[in-house]
């Protein structure tokens, strides 16, 4: 997908996927580092605090102005866990030059968001102490308001037991009471620490002046000396030892299965298309053994799918339930991934698998942020291809490496989210 | 062949072809080059609907609510046994289906087999099969779907904000239904509804991608039967819908970190002309820019204060049949949020609006609306949402251009005033305020 990489500053590397599908082209700046409990929660203050201002436009009024003046380009903070690692920084999203009656969109947009990160709004050497009370309670409500959706809660809680100790337990946002404990001097120093230190990956992905956008941030970063720690990769457990049972209570209405099971491989051991195909047959799509049995035959509940995290090598199963139906939806999950350890696939359910995934990799070409993010996610991975060349891998795939890869998965955690005046 | 209407946007470099397929069918064709195509088959046809007869029947039928969505997932499950995901895994087409107020809307995205997939999409949609052991079965699993947004705040938000702004409007449904009023649904009923809403004069087929519009009709002429002239008759029962807001606040407790809020602002003046419709659409869409974005004083001075988080989001929804617009974020205090946004509305009423700000919105808007026509997705959907209403996607940039800076001014003193707005509130479990 790569049309260009350029590398413009030591562990900085500048990456052009151009197409000429889109009326808009897309920016994006990622810091890439180790998930640790001392940095994340700074780590992911750095974007809020820089996106409060810059010395050249000192307010968010005056930089969302200026933005609303560039065709309402917008600008993102990011901050993602994925896996051992934690990835920070910007998108930004430019209409293209040329619906612009004549405005200089590319280059205008680079330059704000090269301001914004580069060129802070300081007082007395470091961060506004008054922007960041602001967003100290702004970080600390994300991560309290965790709890609102609870299929996602109810994973990360599955995730977080099953990871104790670890990079993979760290959580996106960091812990509140570190939070709490951010100074503008010490958020400063973390900030000239990403600067000086984080590897960053840049992708520019659209229909535009790749080489100005590259002068501009090589600009900036000529003026910083840099010694790259580069993050490492963290060693997964390979199997449950025994399985875990963790009962929650809080007041709602429907319960939250989750199981979290090991599946004995990450990306590293590589089979990165075999693992989503069994995926896939299991409990991904529409014609899935989860989909078809536990929704479909059982009537158990309205979802019931499976997702594989290729880093952690943990895949989950979660399904929403009636607070009686525990034991008999666990069964039910249970057996259909028995079957496919004894090599129970049709040839029809392989090769309509194999298609769906086909399709849902093409589709990725149709999406600038997708493509940014296949991309960025095998730069840090290195272990798999282009989505072609992925739909290519799958074509081959058998359903002996299928239930040979099921063999090894093992149940570790069965977390329950149930009501509070539900039995037991 | 049937007549074949071409539309072109030379700004926006796009068009589309039309036709009225022989069997009484619109179909619209927007050809777009990306791997991704995607069809959406649409009726109109959604949770407002639930009184109707046609014009030779001597009373209305009524329904229990929640039958347009129950029937949509009964589409799925084909005569012996099979399901319509099942012929699609044959394709590698991903499928979905959506139930809103006014629409039911059947859709697929495919990046190859595409007129194979188009045919399992046009046959499974025209062929009914219902019978009281699969309604049965439904039951189980829709009951889990309601439990399921029970507990989603932002779905409860919306839904008691709708509750408060109207005593009538049959927006105040909810889609899917409770679990007491689909457990009254039989596979009689799902017939008359089905034989009633899903004639192809009342449907309508739109595709955007890499697609030939003979080889569409070539399809449609495969699968599709004569659809009877027919008249369809909707009772709304709306005619005594007050002009202001049925009751000034809607609240409930969950189990979230914090409260979050709608500000409802109820509207009744709705155009019949759909250009008309269109361009107050837009005209609000550039004033909500103008008084709650992210450079306005209302998000600065609010967010200063840790009054809101980031998600300050707004939208106005404007069709035939309801108008509204909707503020909604999280805070630790809505009533405060509700009293500022009282003040703050009558201090730029007195004041007037700024012109560079109209101008700052006007493009964002624009822009937006430019960048709307990148996804094969996002264009069908638009389109079939606009051709129900009787808009055309086409026509938004002109239609943004011709705004004015007078329009928005009078927008803002007649949409705006106390008696309209309603607040919807989610509290945590606990904490409720009296």
């Amino acid at each position: 997908m790569i049309t260009k990489t350029l590398k413009i500053a030591e562990g900085v590397n500048i990456n052009y996927i151009r197409t000429d599908k889109f009326k808009s082209n897309i920016i994006s700046f990622n810091f890439i580092t180790q998930a640790q409990n001392e940095a994340v929660h700074l780590n992911s203050m750095i974007p809020l605090i820089l996106l409060r201002g810059c010395r050249k436009y000192p307010t968010q009024s005056e930089i969302n102005k200026k933005l609303q003046y560039l065709y309402s380009g917008v600008i993102d903070t990011k901050n993602e866990k994925h896996g051992e690692f934690q990835i920070f920084g910007f998108d930004i999203d430019m209409l293209n030059d040329k619906y612009a009656n004549g405005a200089e969109i590319t280059k205008d947009s680079t330059e704000l968001l090269c301001d914004i990160i580069f060129d802070p709004y300081l007082d007395k050497g470091a961060f506004s102490e008054q922007y960041l009370e602001n967003e100290k309670i702004n970080l600390i409500d994300t991560i309290e308001a965790e709890i609102n959706n609870k299929t996602k809660y109810s994973t990360n809680r599955c995730v977080e037991e099953m990871s104790k100790g670890t990079a993979f337990a760290v959580k996106r946002f960091g812990e509140v009471e570190n939070v709490e404990k951010i100074t503008p001097k010490t958020l400063y120093d973390a900030y000239l620490k990403a600067l000086k230190t984080i590897p960053v990956e840049i992708y520019v992905v659209g229909d535009c002046d790749f080489e100005l956008i590259a002068d501009e941030f090589e600009k900036r970063f000529s003026n910083i000396e840099r010694t790259i720690i580069a993050p490492s990769f963290a060693q997964i457990k390979r199997k449950a030892e025994k399985v875990s049972e963790i009962d929650e209570k809080q007041d709602i209405k429907q319960g939250k299965l989750c199981l979290g099971f090991r599946t004995g491989k990450n990306i590293q051991d590589g089979d990165y298309h075999v693992a989503h195909l069994f995926s896939e047959i299991f409990g991904a799509s529409p014609t899935s053994k989860l989909f078809v049995n536990v929704r479909e035959k059982m009537s158990l509940c309205y979802y019931c799918r499976s997702m594989l995290s290729q880093r952690t090598g943990i895949m989950l199963v979660a399904a929403g339930i009636k607070f009686e139906d525990k034991e008999i939806t666990q069964k039910a999950i249970l057996d259909q991934l028995e079957a496919i350890k004894n090599g129970d696939i049709s040839q029809e359910e392989l090769e309509n698998a194999k298609r769906s995934l086909r399709n849902s990799y093409m589709q990725v070409y149709d999406n600038p942020s997708a493509m940014q993010t296949w991309t960025l996610y095998r730069a840090i991975s290195e272990n798999y291809d282009i989505p072609i060349g992925e739909a290519e891998k799958v074509e081959k795939t058998t359903v002996e490496e299928i239930s040979a890869y099921a063999k090894n998965i093992t149940l570790d955690t069965v977390y329950f989210l149930k009501g509070e005046d539900a039995n037991g | 062949m049937a007549d074949i209407i071409l539309k072109e946007n030379k700004m926006l470099g796009e068009k589309y072809y039309a036709f009225k397929h022989k069997t009484g069918l619109d179909v619209y064709v927007f050809p777009k080059k990306m791997t991704t195509s995607y069809a959406l088959f649409a009726t109109r046809y959604g949770a407002i609907d639930n009184k109707f007869k046609l014009a030779d029947d001597e009373k209305f039928t009524e329904v229990p609510d929640g039958i347009a969505h129950f029937l949509e997932h009964k589409m799925f499950e084909c005569e012996g046994g099979v399901d319509a995901f099942e012929l699609y895994a044959k394709t590698g087409a991903s499928a979905n289906a959506y139930t809103s107020n006014a629409m039911t809307a059947y859709l697929f995205s495919s990046t190859e087999k595409f007129y194979e997939s188009l045919e399992i999409l046009l046959d499974f949609v025209t062929h009914p099969y219902f019978t009281e052991q699969t309604v049965q079965k439904e039951q189980g699993i829709i009951g889990e779907e309601i439990r399921m947004y029970d507990d989603h705040p932002g779905a409860r938000l919306e839904k008691g904000l709708l509750q408060a702004m109207y005593k009538y409007n049959k927006m105040r449904i909810d889609v899917a239904g409770t679990v007491e009023s689909i457990a009254k649904i039989d596979a009689e009923i799902l017939y008359k509804c089905y034989n009633t809403f899903y004639n192809l004069r009342n449907m309508v087929l739109v595709i955007c991608g890499d697609v030939d519009y003979k080889e569409v009709e070539k399809t449609c002429d495969k699968i599709l039967r004569n659809a009877p002239k027919q008249e369809i008759i909707r009772a709304y029962d709306d005619e005594k819908e007050p002009r202001e807001v049925f009751e000034k606040r809607a609240k409930c407790a969950l189990s979230v970190s914090k409260p979050i809020f709608a500000i409802g602002i109820k509207d009744m003046d709705i155009s019949s002309d759909p250009d008309k419709r269109m361009r107050k659409a837009y005209a609000m869409n550039i004033l909500n820019d103008m008084l709650f974005s992210q450079s306005s004083e209302f998000y600065n001075e609010l967010y200063d204060k840790n009054l809101i988080s980031h998600d300050l989001s707004y939208s106005f929804e404007h069709t035939q049949r309801c108008s509204f617009n909707q503020l909604s974020s999280e805070s630790q205090d809505p009533e405060k949020i509700y009293d500022f946004f009282v003040s703050y509305i009558k201090k730029i009423q007195k004041n007037g609006l700024d012109r560079e700000t109209f101008e700052l919105a006007k493009r964002t808007i624009y822009a937006s609306c430019i960048k709307s026509f990148d996804s094969t997705e996002e264009i069908a959907n638009n389109m079939v949402y606009n051709l129900f209403d009787g808009a055309d996607i086409l026509d938004t940039p002109d239609i943004i251009n011709s705004i004015d800076f007078e329009y928005v001014s009078e927008l803002l003193s007649s949409m705006f005033k106390e008696e309209y707005y309603a607040m919807s509130v989610v509290e945590p479990i606990g904490k409720e305020q009296k």
